[in-house]
Formats: C-alpha cells, structure tokens, sequence
C-alpha cells in the first residue's frame, strides 16, 4: 500500500516530463551515486548524507498525513535499533511544510534516528519522490542499491532481508 | 582407419623435443619442434615480461592522474578564467564564541551561496581548514559582497551577523576569505571580511 501525495505537493514538486508516464523516478537513480544533501535534523543539526559513508544508509521519506508512514517508521525504528552498532544508519525526511507537525508526530513514536526536515522539499525533488512512504537503500560505498514503494504485508521482512544484505556485503 | 593411426602416433613427436636417432618420419617435424620450444618462454622470461608489463601499468596510471589532475586545472582555468575568477573563503579561528551553522553570501545583492555546515566541517575549520564557499565570474568594475554567518553565540543565543564588503575586481582573480575568530576582549565573535593580496 502506498499513498499518493495530494494535488497540492504534486505542484510542489518538480515533475518528470509528461508522457513518460506514472513511473517511480526515484528508481532511476538506482546504481548511481546517492545524491548527496545537508538538512537541518529536528535536533537542530546539520546532517549531511555523504559524512555516512562507510555505512549502510536507509533513507526513507514521510509526511505526519501519510498513515502508513508511521507503521514504517516503527519499524525501520526496531530495525535501526537492531543493527546500529555493525554500521546501519537510518534517515528519515520529512515532507512537512510546517515542522511543528513533524514535531507532532515524532513526539508520538519516538524514534532513535535522525528526523530531518525537507520543509522547500529540495530533497524530495533530488530524489524523485512521487509517491509515499518510499524507502531508498545506499550502500556502504554511496551507492543508491535499491528504492522501495509502499509498506504493506512483507514490508517489515523485506527491509530486514535488504538491510542484512548490504551490511553483509 | 590409416590415416588416424598415423596422426596419433605422430602428435607426440610434435608436441616434444625429437630425440636423437629419429627416423626420417620426423625429420620433416623438427623445424615444427624447433618453433615449438622457441613458442614456450621459461618461468624467467615470464617473470621479467610481467615485471615489465606491472612497471607499464604502473607508469601509465601515474600518466592518467597526471593528466586528470591537468584536466581539471585547464577546466577550471576554462570555466573560471583568472581575469574573471572570484573566489570566497571562509575560515574559523578557534571558535569558542560561535556555533557556525550556516553562511549566505551575496554579490550585488543577488543570493549566490547558502551553506549549512556539519559539525564535522566546523570542526574541520577549527582545525584550521580553509573552505571555497563559492568560485565564479564577474566582471571587472566595483562589487559588493555581503556574507551572513548564521548559528549560536554565547550563552547558546541564536545568532545572525552581517558581513560587507565593497571590492574592486581588476584584472586576475579575486579572492576574498571571510573570517571567523573570537574577540577575547568583548566575549563575542568576530566577522572578518578581507581581500587576499
């Protein structure tokens, strides 16, 4: 299950050109270098993604309306949690126009890892996000490995599988 | 069926040295044989060809990084010519006043950098790092540059201080560090705006 962004982000963000269809841009980036980006974190530190390096990264992107957000960040949260110390690292980006909403719902799943705010939502666009939630896997070397649409039944299972993957690479 | 028995029972002698007191069956095989023991280089040739062929290696990926170092020298000298070339510095010394967060420089009143700094970076230029914030063209004549350094001051207080400088760009590159120190005296940072000479 996913959840299309409302009409209102869609303005916001840039979009690919038309005629190519309703396709997951994010996935092109696959096999290419993870565009590198610096945001504030709701801590209020500057947190850059190419500093992550020598780490395998989940980077996932969210909005406090998208409900299945926060079913995948609890788990991408136990996840974090479990494999913290052999070199995991997990971002997550919020969409939120107003960082008080974020706020508001952080507050309510208390995560362990950086919450950073994409609040012009320039990241967003780097990536290509059409669609949420969207997790996005970089490996130890910088290198965006995989892009996943949607969390659903499996979900859970398949983040573990790719984690352990590129951690045991 | 001959024929077969023929060739196999000709095949060593090709694939060896012919001995001594060979009939003239292969007579016509030692010139074959010859080739053959010339074709095979011993384990010492080997050794000295792959030393060579490493050395070649080796010289040519020192030629590459040579001439991608001049590359990207010749591109910036493209890109930015020195007769138009600007370049921004910024620098820290010491630091213990100021939680740099991030710099915003204009020139002629137009935004031409915003960077958000890490605490790694700002650590970086505590160390004594120096970071180009921003290099481009511009052309000769009068500029105004102004920088506003964002971040915390004593006391954890958010800070936002300006910087200005109007500065003449001639002929060759200008370069202009902006400078971050602490004033001993008042307690308080310092924003330093100078031109290299």
């Amino acid at each position: 299950m996913f959840i299309r962004l409302p009409g209102f982000a869609l303005v916001l963000l840039i979009l690919p050109l038309a005629g190519i269809g309703v396709g997951f841009a994010a996935a092109q980036l696959s096999g290419a270098q993870a565009p590198d980006f610096v945001l504030k974190s709701l801590a209020g530190k500057n947190l850059r993604l190419s500093e992550y390096r020598g780490e395998v990264v989940m980077l996932s992107f969210w909005a406090s309306w998208c409900s299945d957000c926060r079913a995948q960040l609890a788990e991408i949260n136990g996840i974090y949690s479990a494999y913290r110390q052999t070199g995991f690292q997990s971002l997550t980006v919020s969409m939120d126009r107003d960082r008080r909403d974020t706020s508001e719902t952080m507050a309510a799943l208390s995560l362990g890892f950086p919450v950073l705010v994409d609040a012009n939502l320039e990241v967003s666009r780097l990536y290509d996000v059409e669609s949420l939630p969207i997790v996005v896997l970089i490996d130890r070397e910088g290198v965006l490995r995989e892009v996943i649409h949607g969390y659903g039944q499996g979900s859970a299972q398949q983040y573990l599988q790719r984690v352990q993957a590129l951690l045991t690479e | 069926m001959r024929i077969i028995v023929v060739g196999i029972l000709l095949s060593p002698i090709w694939a060896s040295q012919p001995a001594a007191g060979q009939t003239t069956l292969s007579s016509a095989v030692p010139e074959f044989a010859a080739t053959q023991a010339v074709a095979t280089p011993d384990a010492g040739q080997d050794q000295a060809e792959f030393r060579t062929l490493d050395e070649s290696i080796q010289n040519l990926k020192t030629l590459v990084m040579n001439l991608n170092r001049d590359l990207f020298l010749l591109e910036e000298e493209l890109l930015f010519p020195a007769n138009t070339q600007v370049a921004i510095f910024v620098s820290m010394d010491v630091g213990e006043f100021f939680d740099l967060d991030s710099v915003q420089i204009k020139l002629n009143d137009q935004n031409v950098a915003n960077y958000l700094y890490t605490s790694r970076e700002v650590d970086a230029l505590i160390r004594g790092g120096v970071q180009q914030l921003y290099l481009g063209n511009m052309k000769a004549g009068q500029h105004e540059l102004v920088a506003i350094f964002t971040g915390h001051g004593p006391h954890e207080r958010d800070y936002r201080r300006g910087a200005t400088i109007v500065f003449d760009k001639g002929i060759g590159p200008k370069y202009i560090e902006l400078s971050i120190s602490d004033r001993e005296q008042k307690l308080q940072p310092e924003f330093v705006v100078t031109e290299w000479e």
